[in-house]
């Protein structure tokens, strides 16, 4: 006899695992698999090989390949020419610092000229310049603190900007690494001279590139104050879409199930009507929920920054980058917005439509789960404008994208890209509604279940869909 | 009896399976025509063809002059679907759900107003229970209220698939007494049930289906003297057997 747990065992097994259930399953896994393939190739794209001079023990030069990470290299302008700036160049890649020497001597043209830099027929961007002042050798060896300029590349707003924002700042503590060794050799049995002077004799006066424009400002401080600002939209985004496609899908199946639909869709009114009433219901619960967790929301960021903790003329130094938060930034962002959360509600209309069960419906509702999330998390840790063509395209194609990185296109004027994705939004939108109509208005929303029942006598768990036969 | 529905060689398939196969059969003004037959023979899928909530592959329905393919929103206007097993929306109250169904369903305060007053009078065996949430209601409740919101707008056409099923004998009794009732106010009914001795109390005429195809129209009273049965169950075991028999010869 069976053992009776083992009769439960394989009902509940058999209930759980279904071709319905399956699907997102198989879709995930293929989701996963093409990131995995695609992270590598990112990091990868990450390093560069350059030819470097290598000077043996025996004191003997000679040139070798060695590869360094993008992130690593600044641009280098030396305006001192003297012992001690060369002795900085010759010894920051020991640091892991990989100074680059731009053409031009001017910084902020040496600031475009690098964004495009031509490194062995690869082109690749450099998003840090540190420059050398003159006199920096006659003010060490006077036992003066030296202030070098040094300038920060933004081009986006994710934590891989950060990374690179922060390259110059971490320079100049390479800078003072460098200078240490040399200046402790020249003051080391003075104790008139600070100890402190050793340790950091340079200090940055921070600059930063953003929008073909230079301010006098920390890069660092210009990425955070976006962050902190902007950060709560993807996760606004995540959380309205979720509910939404939750409230809209289980809306049409709760109907499907409550056997409510067929008296509902039997009365003497327009179809559209049902159709938009639910459609336009769902949008505005969405739409209250982003309200209330946006005012909640700003209250705690405002909470946890404890004030003004941005120096004098910050805002006026965002305006000149177009880094603001008016009407029109707002309205932009929120039509995107708007866009997506139709986009989310269409698809998992549609779904709601062809399935017949809540449970059902958890398991379908998964993968748009998932390509919420996918841009998501890619917006947060790199900018989606690098990921080589193919994958480019392939999370562009995720409508959701263009909204998480609508903030950062305006930011960075992208306005090409902005339209474009409101347009794509709009589009996707209007062909997957017209699709809703169409079922809608057509008797799918009843026959499909019919279609797809088991057929008697066939083995378990296999239905047909036309001339075709799963399971 | 001048004509309120026609339905000529009327087919439907889903995928390959053919679930109605070529039907026809005509619907008097004031008149209960029913269908009956076994699970899986049809009715249903006939029923939500003439509702409009599926289309045909082949054929045609008239109701009135109206062709139901071609103007199913014209068709809507006429009749009323009460589906088998169906349900309401459990967070409204009995009341509440009758005045949202006037409203989907009417084009006027009045009608609306009108509609709810048949409506609860209908279902007046409610009692105050009409002012509760549907979640509470028993099956019969339910049922007793549905019929109520199917018939409310007096449709010319009110089309209701298994309308006892689940209910007990009482309560049963109390359906099919005011079906019944509903030609007085000049309304046709069509019904399905595969309970024949139901039909055989409330049915005008009956259609004997199985398998997608109509075996015998007629009275009750006709097809029993037909078959020289004592009852419409004997009546569709000996009409099936005879149509198949005369197949296979």
């Amino acid at each position: 006899m069976k053992n009776k747990f083992f009769v439960i065992f394989k009902k509940e097994l058999k209930d759980l695992i279904t071709v319905q259930t399956l699907f997102p399953l198989v879709l995930i896994f293929v989701l996963f698999y093409f990131l995995g393939n695609m992270m590598p190739s990112l990091i990868s794209d990450d390093t560069v090989t350059i030819q470097s001079e290598q000077t043996d023990q025996s004191g003997q030069t000679s040139e070798v390949e060695i590869t360094v990470s993008k992130n690593s290299m600044i641009g280098f302008i030396d305006y001192d020419k003297s012992e001690l700036s060369d002795y900085i160049y010759v010894n920051l890649p020991t640091r892991g610092i990989t100074p680059i020497i731009p053409k031009s001597s001017n910084p902020e043209e040496a600031m475009t000229e690098l964004e495009t830099y031509n490194l062995n027929g690869e082109e690749i961007k450099i998003q840090s310049l540190i420059v050398i002042p003159e006199g920096l050798d006659a003010k060490l060896r006077a036992g003066e603190y030296v202030s070098i300029d040094a300038y920060s590349s933004i081009d986006s707003f994710g934590l891989t900007s950060m990374i690179a924002g922060a390259s110059a700042q971490t320079a100049i503590g390479s800078i003072n690494s460098v200078l240490t060794r040399e200046l402790f050799d020249l003051y080391g049995g003075d104790p008139s001279i600070d100890i402190n002077y050793i340790n950091y004799p340079v200090y940055s006066n921070d600059y930063t590139y953003l929008n073909s424009k230079t301010e006098k400002v920390n890069a660092t401080m210009v990425l955070s104050y976006v962050s902190s600002q902007t950060m709560f939209i993807p996760i606004i985004i995540m959380l309205i879409l979720m509910m939404a496609s939750q409230m809209i899908a289980g809306s049409i199946v709760n109907e499907k199930t409550d056997k409510t639909l067929e008296t509902l869709m039997t009365a003497p009114m327009n179809r559209m009507s049902v159709l938009l009433a639910k459609v336009l219901a769902a949008a505005i619960y969405a739409i209250i929920y982003a309200v209330v967790f946006s005012i909640s929301n700003n209250n705690f960021m405002g909470s946890m920054a404890g004030g003004d903790i941005y120096p004098e003329g910050f805002a006026a130094t965002l305006e000149t980058f177009g880094i603001t938060f008016n009407i029109t930034t707002l309205a932009i962002v929120g039509v995107q917005l708007f866009l997506s959360v139709l986009c989310g509600l269409a698809i998992s209309l549609l779904i709601g439509m062809m399935i017949e069960d809540i449970k059902s419906l958890q398991a379908y509702l998964i993968p748009i789960i998932f390509a919420v999330m996918i841009p998501y998390f890619l917006s947060m840790f790199l900018d989606i404008n690098t990921l080589p063509l193919i994958a480019k395209i392939l999370v562009y194609a995720i409508p959701f994208t263009h909204t998480y990185t609508a903030f950062t296109n305006i930011f960075v004027q992208n306005y090409t890209l902005l339209i474009f994705g409101a347009i794509y939004q709009a589009i996707f939108v209007a062909i997957l509604l017209t699709v809703a109509v169409r079922i809608f208005n057509s008797d799918k929303l009843f026959t499909l279940g019919q279609i797809m029942k088991k057929k008697p006598g066939k083995k378990n768990g296999s239905f047909s869909i036309g001339k075709w036969r799963i399971g | 009896m001048p004509k309120l529905l026609e339905i000529k060689n009327v087919k439907k398939s889903y995928g390959k399976k053919e679930a109605v196969k070529g039907i026809s059969f005509e619907v008097g003004e004031g008149e209960i025509f029913a269908l009956i037959g076994p699970n899986g023979a049809g009715k249903t899928t006939t029923l939500r063809m003439i509702s409009t909530l599926i289309e045909i592959n082949d054929g045609q329905i008239l109701l009135g002059d109206i062709d139901v393919k071609k103007n199913p929103a014209k068709a809507r206007e006429l009749l009323t679907y009460l589906p088998d097993e169906a349900g309401a929306y459990k967070n409204m109250t009995g009341i509440n759900y009758l005045k949202f169904m006037a409203e989907l369903c009417t084009n006027s305060a009045e009608e609306q107003k009108k509609s709810v007053d048949y409506a609860v009078s209908v279902c007046s065996s409610l009692g105050d229970a009409i002012y509760d949430k549907i979640k509470t209601y028993s099956k019969g409740m339910m049922r007793k209220l549905l019929i109520a919101r199917a018939v409310m707008t007096r449709p010319k056409l009110a089309i209701l698939d298994e309308p006892t099923s689940g209910l007990d004998i009482i309560n049963g009794l109390e359906v099919r007494n005011f079906i019944k009732s509903l030609t007085e106010t000049g309304m046709s009914v069509l019904l399905s049930s595969h309970n024949m001795l139901e039909i055989d109390y409330v049915s005008d005429r009956v259609a004997i289906i199985d398998k997608g195809i109509i075996y015998a129209i007629g009275t009750p009273k006709e097809l029993k003297e037909k078959y020289e049965a004592q009852n419409l169950e004997e009546v569709f075991v000996k009409c099936v057997k005879e149509v198949e028999g005369s197949r296979e010869e």
